[in-house]
C-alpha cells in the first residue's frame, strides 16, 4: 500500500542524524509560531510527535535524553515552569520504544490510534503537574490536542519518507 | 523500515531504570524551578540560543502585518493620523493640569510632613506575542535585562494597566497580566475610595473583587485605580471597571465581577514603570487613613 507508515514490506532509506535534526528543527519553528487564543490550545505537539515517530522508526539514533532536551527546550520556549515538557516527553519517548514492536504491525490508521494514548499520556503528565502545582487549568479544547496531534501521524511519511530506490546501495549496519 | 533483531545483550541500565532517571530528574528541575527559582541563568542562557529561532518564527507574522500597512490607503491612515493629534491636544491639556496638581500635591505633603511619592522611570516597549503556556495569562515584550527591566515592575498600556513583570530573560521578558488566577491587585473605587482587592479570574477580559462586604457602596459602573498600598503598583493606574454587584443574604460578600480597562490583544506598545525600590515586608508606605483590607505581602492571599 502507498505512503504506509512503517510499512516493513517497503524497504525505506534509513534516515540520517541530519533529517531528524532538520525535523526536529521544524517542529520546534511551528511550535514558537505566534499562537493565541483557542489556536494555542489545539497547537498540535508536532516535538512530542516526531520523538514517538523517531523512537519507533529509528531506535538506534534516539536516546532518554534527547527527549529530555527537547522537553527543556520547549518548556523555555512556552515559558512554563522547566521540568514540565520534560516529563511529559521523557513519559512519551519511552512509552513509544516500549510499544515500538506491537504499533510497527499495525497499518497507519490503526498506528495513530496507537500513537494517540502515547501522546495523550505527554499531555496528560503536563497538565497533572500544572494541576498539582495550581496552575489554573485551560478550557475544554485543550483536550482535543492530543487527537489532533494524532491525526498528524497520518501526513508524517509524505515529508521524512522516501522509498528505497534499486539503484542505491544497501546501508551496511 | 528494517525489523533489526533484538538485543541479546542489554547494554546499561533497563528502559524502566531510565524512564524513572529522567522523570526524577525532569521532577528535580520542576521543584528547583518552581519552589526555588534556581534555575533562571540556565533558562536566560536557553533562551538567548533560541532568541533567534523566536525571531525567524515571528517572521511571517511580521510579514503579513508589513503587507497589510503596505496595502492600507492613504486616507485611513490620514484619517488615523488626525484622530491622533486631536488625542494628543486633548491629553496636552490633562498633562498641563496634572504638572500644576502634582506640585500642588507636593507642597501640601511637605506642609503635612508626608511622604513624597516616587515617580518612576519608564520604558517603552513592544509586545512580541502571547505566551505559549495555557495554564497563565502572559504575554511576551521585547525589553529584558539588557534595557534594564526588573522583576515586579507594573506594565501599562494607554488605557491602563496590564500586569506585572514575572521573568525576565535577556532580550525579553514575560508579564503576567492582571487577569491571571494568581494576580492580586489592591485597588480603590474612584468614586468614593473604597480599597479592595482585585482578582484575576484566568480567563482574558474578566476580575472579580471577592473581598467587599455586602453592605459596601459599590455599583456598577464604578472606576477602579491601584490603591498604591502593597508597594508595588503605584497609585491611580486604571485597572477597570466594575460590571456587576450581586448581594446574596447568605454570603458576607458581593458577587462583583469587574472588566479590565486594557485589552491586551489590541495593544503593541507598552510602557513598564521602573518603580524604586521599596521595602515591601513589614514596613508599609505610610497611610493617610486606617485601612480596611489586609495590608502585607498581597499576593499571597488565597481567594476564598
Amino acid at each position: 500500500m502507498s505512503g504506509a507508515i512503517h510499512d516493513s514490506r517497503i524497504l525505506k532509506r534509513p534516515a540520517t542524524l541530519r533529517s531528524v535534526a532538520i525535523s526536529f528543527l521544524c517542529a520546534f519553528l511551528f511550535m514558537l509560531l505566534p499562537w493565541s487564543g483557542p489556536w494555542l490550545l489545539l497547537r498540535p505537539d508536532l516535538m512530542a510527535l516526531l520523538l514517538v515517530y523517531w523512537a519507533i522508526r529509528e531506535p538506534t539514533l534516539m536516546g532518554g535524553w534527547i527527549a529530555f532536551g527537547l522537553g527543556i527546550l520547549a518548556d523555555v520556549a512556552d515559558s512554563s515552569t522547566l521540568g514540565i515538557h520534560a516529563l511529559g516527553y521523557s513519559l512519551s519517548y519511552f512509552l513509544a520504544c516500549h510499544f515500538r514492536p506491537r504499533i510497527l504491525s499495525f497499518y497507519p490508521a490503526n498506528q495513530a490510534l496507537h500513537v494517540l494514548p502515547l501522546i495523550f499520556a505527554s499531555q496528560l503528565a503536563t497538565t497533572l503537574t500544572a494541576w498539582i502545582l495550581k496552575f489554573p487549568m485551560p478550557g475544554w479544547l485543550w483536550w482535543l490536542q492530543s487527537p489532533f496531534t494524532a491525526l498528524f501521524w497520518l501526513a508524517l511519511p509524505a515529508f521524512l519518507e522516501r522509498q528505497k530506490t534499486h539503484n542505491e546501495p544497501p546501508r551496511v549496519s | 523500515m528494517d525489523i533489526r533483531s533484538p538485543d541479546l545483550f542489554i547494554r546499561g541500565p533497563s528502559p524502566l531504570a531510565r524512564l524513572v532517571f529522567y522523570c526524577a530528574l525532569a521532577i528535580a528541575c520542576i521543584v528547583v524551578d518552581f519552589r526555588f527559582h534556581k534555575l533562571n541563568a540556565f533558562r536566560n542562557m536557553v533562551s538567548a540560543l533560541i532568541f533567534p529561532l523566536q525571531e525567524a518564527a515571528s517572521l511571517p507574522a511580521l510579514l503579513f502585518a508589513t503587507v497589510k500597512h503596505a496595502i492600507e490607503t492613504p486616507q485611513a491612515l490620514q484619517a488615523q493620523n488626525e484622530a491622533l493629534k486631536q488625542q494628543l491636544l486633548r491629553q496636552a491639556d490633562q498633562a498641563q493640569r496634572y504638572l500644576l496638581a502634582q506640585e500642588d500635591l507636593s507642597a501640601l505633603r511637605s506642609l503635612m510632613g508626608l511622604r513624597q511619592q516616587e515617580n518612576a522611570t519608564h520604558t517603552v516597549t513592544e509586545i512580541v506575542g502571547m505566551a505559549h503556556t495555557p495554564f497563565a495569562q502572559k504575554i511576551v515584550i521585547s525589553a529584558g535585562q539588557s534595557s534594564g527591566i526588573r522583576v515586579g515592575s507594573p506594565v501599562i498600556s494607554a488605557s491602563g494597566l496590564i500586569g506585572q513583570i514575572t521573568a525576565v530573560n535577556l532580550l525579553n521578558s514575560e508579564v503576567t497580566l492582571i487577569t491571571d488566577k494568581n494576580q492580586a491587585i489592591p485597588v480603590m473605587a474612584v468614586r468614593n475610595g473604597l480599597r479592595t482587592i482585585a482578582f484575576g479570574n484566568g480567563e482574558p477580559g474578566t476580575l472579580s473583587l471577592p473581598y467587599v462586604p455586602i453592605a459596601s457602596d459599590i455599583q456598577a459602573g464604578d472606576m477602579l485605580v491601584t490603591s498604591g498600598i502593597d508597594g508595588l503598583y503605584p497609585p491611580g493606574l486604571a485597572v477597570g471597571t466594575v460590571k456587576s454587584v450581586e448581594r446574596d443574604s447568605v454570603s458576607a460578600f458581593a458577587r462583583i465581577q469587574c472588566v479590565p480597562t486594557s485589552a491586551v490583544l489590541t495593544q503593541r506598545y507598552v510602557l513598564v514603570l521602573n518603580v524604586p525600590d521599596r521595602p515591601l515586608d513589614g514596613d508599609l508606605p505610610n497611610l493617610e487613613q486606617p485601612e480596611a483590607t489586609p495590608s502585607g505581602p498581597v499576593r499571597k492571599i488565597k481567594k476564598p
